[in-house]
């Protein structure tokens, strides 16, 4: 039988090794450390790719917009809930600042990190930079958010309450933070092609300038009736739940509340600070004065009475939306979907931001 | 559970660990003989039954083979397992086949049938361990073995699962007799080892999966859509996944056998730099060659019984080769296109005749390249209308398709095989495994963490595992 040609070049001189247990085992945590630091270093450089990022068009506009257009006092990162719901217009008549809406569809937690980033370095004045930070949504979108690469070293808790929150079950109960899930989560850690999102790049599409025109005139803002089709699935979705549960809306930010009320303002604090901390832990100081973290609804946070969290040292303002002071909230007419508000009540949104957060 | 999927890694672990804490021999064996029934059930629970037959089949035939008292009666125990094992094969290999062709047959002359609705499923890996258990079977009767060997030790040879479902198949003289030594942690060479392993997955996951889904899938799907030179791009693409993704599997499977002390044969050995089709068939899919030669060429009369019967024994060889793939019609035709051309240069002596000269070799290398990539056309191809026509477009046929992948292609391709020249050439996988395993280990580490961004999504299976 032929056998493999290196299973003889130890023994050439000079080279004959062998290894014990300890050694073997010793090879195996050194190959698994320098894999993940190899994961840290990738994610780090891939950061750096804008192709990479530019998973959608909006993506590409809307750093581009930022990049070339006038300078902002303000500017709002996070997903659909920020786009959707915070009119620049709104914020500047009330606040005499400027504001620009760089919150994007189907953002996940690298894209955000990945523009908080960019924004700080780019040193363009502004005083405020809000950020929603979305979490690595590991559960629901597991083959794009690479955000994973962290998710193997959260606590059970934390998981458990990821879990909780997105109402993933298993049968008809929440599923249970087993060991299960960290290899879930490393399965999709292994299994991640980052680059494939790169064919996903269309920045050469003929409405590039378009979109480019609508969002410099708004700010980066769209109200979500402006870009649904009437017959879009989301609508229709949404009018089956309310015919099946009329008080859906209700009953969830009861729920909302409810989990809310359950911690303690120390314990909400801590919530917040976990959820941010993959968005902040590389940013020095003087960077973190400038960033403020928003929870738009339907966020369960959202109900959070928590005002500002202290992270290495630096006071970092909250904004939440109790439905104690946003009762439009619960109307089930000012929905568009289960995850938007409609235009009219955007504007009560960004009013309410900027009443708890002008000057701040 | 296939080798780049994480699922496979846990399992590995846990098998590696508890084997290694084992220290008799025999629980060796049998913890590796579990840990192959889990591996073989991940896929479909109900396969287990299948393999376990074909280990009772093979225990009782080899017991009743050393035992039997005449030769007539091991001859009949020889006959009666091997036809059990290839009734097995038969069933769920090419029942579908054979009821189709019979189906058309008489539909074809006004005969109203329908084909039957049985849809059986085609457990993974059955060819190879039906194979390896009917070469036990044969080397049991020709006095190959001193004793039976017991069921356990019949179990673990077939269920090994680094090689249960694609292979290498290995000989039982070459399992056996490792059987019976005592490994030792510290005899594994590591740096081979992950030299190896890392290797094959670069091979299976980077390289064969993205050019299936880039090139080689929209090229088979609708090869009318693109032009002669894409076509041919297409068909290399091919060549070059099906070579990555079997010897890249074979690579990973001999390092995971080697990590238990067991060795399995090579495989491989850069094929498409061989200087004729007998010279490819000895460095392609060594072991089944050495299977079919010593088990069927050998035994219809090999080259004993004068030229014709060599050519006609050469021929058979090979369309049962192709066969052994899987029944159709583009198989046999892959088997008898490469049993005609070893035929062919049997007689002309062509093996000689291109490896006396530097000319020689590079025309020897090109036309069996060519003529390779021709046979993988019938070898892939959905049916056999699809196959002539890419085949044509491959010598100049008509095709309106005007699709191209465009420089950048032929460029890849290019870097890869002169990086496959390279690394073979230079040794460079010999002179890393010399190196010391911890900074292997490291750099296979980080390597691994750049190669994962360039896999597809979705774990694609091996080719080979259909077999």
């Amino acid at each position: 039988m032929e056998i493999f040609e290196y299973e003889n070049a130890s023994e050439k001189p000079g080279a004959g090794r062998s290894y014990g247990p300890a050694s073997v085992a010793l090879i195996f945590v050194i190959f698994v450390f320098w894999l993940f630091v190899g994961g840290m270093l990738t994610k780090a450089s891939i950061r750096q790719l804008p192709q990479v990022q530019f998973f959608n068009t909006i993506f590409g506009v809307k750093q581009a917009s930022a990049e070339f257009l006038a300078p902002r006092q303000n500017y709002l990162i996070g997903s659909s809930r920020v786009h959707r719901h915070f009119s620049p217009a709104v914020l500047e008549s009330a606040c005499g600042e400027t504001y620009y809406n760089m919150g994007i569809g189907g953002a996940d937690s690298a894209n955000i990190k990945y523009l908080l980033d960019w924004l700080l370095v780019q040193d363009q004045g502004a005083a405020r930079i809000w950020i929603e930070p979305v979490g690595a949504d590991s559960f629901e979108r597991i083959g794009t958010d690479r955000n994973l690469f962290y998710s193997p070293f959260w606590s059970a808790g934390l998981l458990q309450n990821r879990v909780y929150e997105n109402g993933i079950v298993q049968g008809n109960e929440p599923l249970d933070i087993v060991s299960g899930i960290y290899l879930n989560s490393l399965s999709a850690y292994f299994s991640v092609g980052a680059l494939r999102n790169m064919d996903r790049v269309d920045l050469s599409s003929p409405d590039v300038a378009h979109q480019f025109g609508l969002i410099a005139e708004n700010n980066g803002y769209t109200p979500l009736e402006q870009f649904l089709a009437p017959g879009d699935q989301r609508l229709a979705d949404y009018q089956a739940i309310l015919a099946r549960n009329p008080n859906f809306v209700t009953q969830r930010f009861a729920a909302f509340t409810m989990q809310a009320d359950n911690l303690t303002s120390e314990q909400q604090s801590d919530f917040i600070v976990s959820r941010a901390r993959h968005m902040l832990s590389d940013i020095p100081k003087a960077g973190l004065e400038r960033v403020g973290l928003v929870f738009p609804p339907p966020d369960p946070r959202s109900q959070f009475d928590v005002d500002s969290i202290v992270f290495k040292g630096v006071t970092i303002p909250v904004v939440t939306f109790p439905v104690s002071a946003n009762p439009y909230l619960l109307e089930s007419g000012n929905w568009m979907d289960t995850g938007h508000v409609k235009g009219a009540a955007a504007v009560h949104l960004s009013e309410y931001f900027a009443a708890v957060t002008c000057g701040r | 559970m296939i080798f780049t999927e994480f699922r496979f890694i846990v399992f590995y672990l846990a098998a590696f660990i508890v084997y290694w804490i084992a220290h008799f021999k025999r629980a060796r064996i049998a913890i590796l003989t579990l840990a192959s029934f889990i591996f073989y059930g991940a896929w479909d629970w109900r396969f287990l039954g299948l393999i376990g037959a074909v280990i009772a089949i093979t225990y009782i035939a080899q017991s009743t083979v050393f035992f039997a008292k005449s030769q007539a009666r091991k001859r009949i125990a020889v006959a009666t397992s091997v036809s059990l094992l290839l009734s097995i094969l038969g069933v769920f290999k090419y029942f579908g086949f054979f009821t189709d062709s019979m189906v058309s047959l008489l539909q074809t002359v006004g005969l109203p049938v329908s084909s039957p609705m049985l849809d059986i499923i085609l457990p993974v890996g059955v060819s190879f361990y039906i194979f390896q258990a009917m070469g036990y079977i044969i080397d049991v009767a020709r006095h190959e073995f001193e004793e039976p060997e017991d069921l356990l030790s019949v179990a673990f040879f077939i269920s090994f699962f680094p090689q249960l479902v694609a292979g290498p198949i290995v000989r039982a003289q070459d399992f056996f007799p490792q059987m019976q030594v005592h490994h030792r942690l510290r005899d594994v060479p590591w740096s081979g080892v992950i030299i190896l392993f890392v290797g094959g997955f670069f091979k299976k996951a980077v390289i064969a999966d993205n050019i299936g889904t880039l090139y080689v899938d929209p090229v088979f799907a609708d090869p009318a859509a693109y032009s002669n030179t894409d076509i041919i791009l297409g068909v290399f693409a091919y060549a070059t996944q099906i070579y990555c993704d079997f010897s890249g599997y074979s690579d990973m499977a001999i390092a995971v056998s080697r990590s238990f002390g067991y060795q399995l044969p090579v495989n491989f050995r850069a094929p498409y730099f061989s200087t004729s089709i007998t010279v490819f068939w000895r460095r392609w899919h060594i072991s089944l060659s050495n299977w079919l030669r010593d088990y069927l060429y050998i035994s219809l009369g090999g080259n004993r019984a004068g030229q014709l019967k060599t050519y006609r024994n050469l021929m058979a060889t090979m369309i049962l080769g192709g066969l052994w793939h899987g029944a159709s019609w583009n198989f046999l035709f892959w088997g008898y296109i490469h049993g005609a051309a070893l035929a062919l240069e049997r007689l002309f002596n062509v093996p000689k005749l291109t490896a006396s000269s530097i000319a020689g070799r590079l025309l020897g290398f090109v036309v069996t390249f060519y003529l390779v990539c021709v046979a993988w056309v019938f070898f892939r191809s959905s049916n056999f209308e699809v196959s002539l026509f890419i085949v044509s477009a491959m010598f100049g046929g008509e095709t309106s398709g005007s699709t191209h992948f465009g420089m950048a292609a032929w460029g890849l391709f290019l870097a890869l095989g002169l990086f496959h020249f390279g690394v073979y050439h230079l040794k460079i996988g010999r002179f890393l495994a010399r190196q010391p395993a911890p900074v292997l280990a490291a750099g296979a580490g980080l390597l691994m963490a750049v190669l994962l961004l360039f896999m597809p999504t979705e774990a694609q299976p091996f080719i080979y595992f259909q077999f």
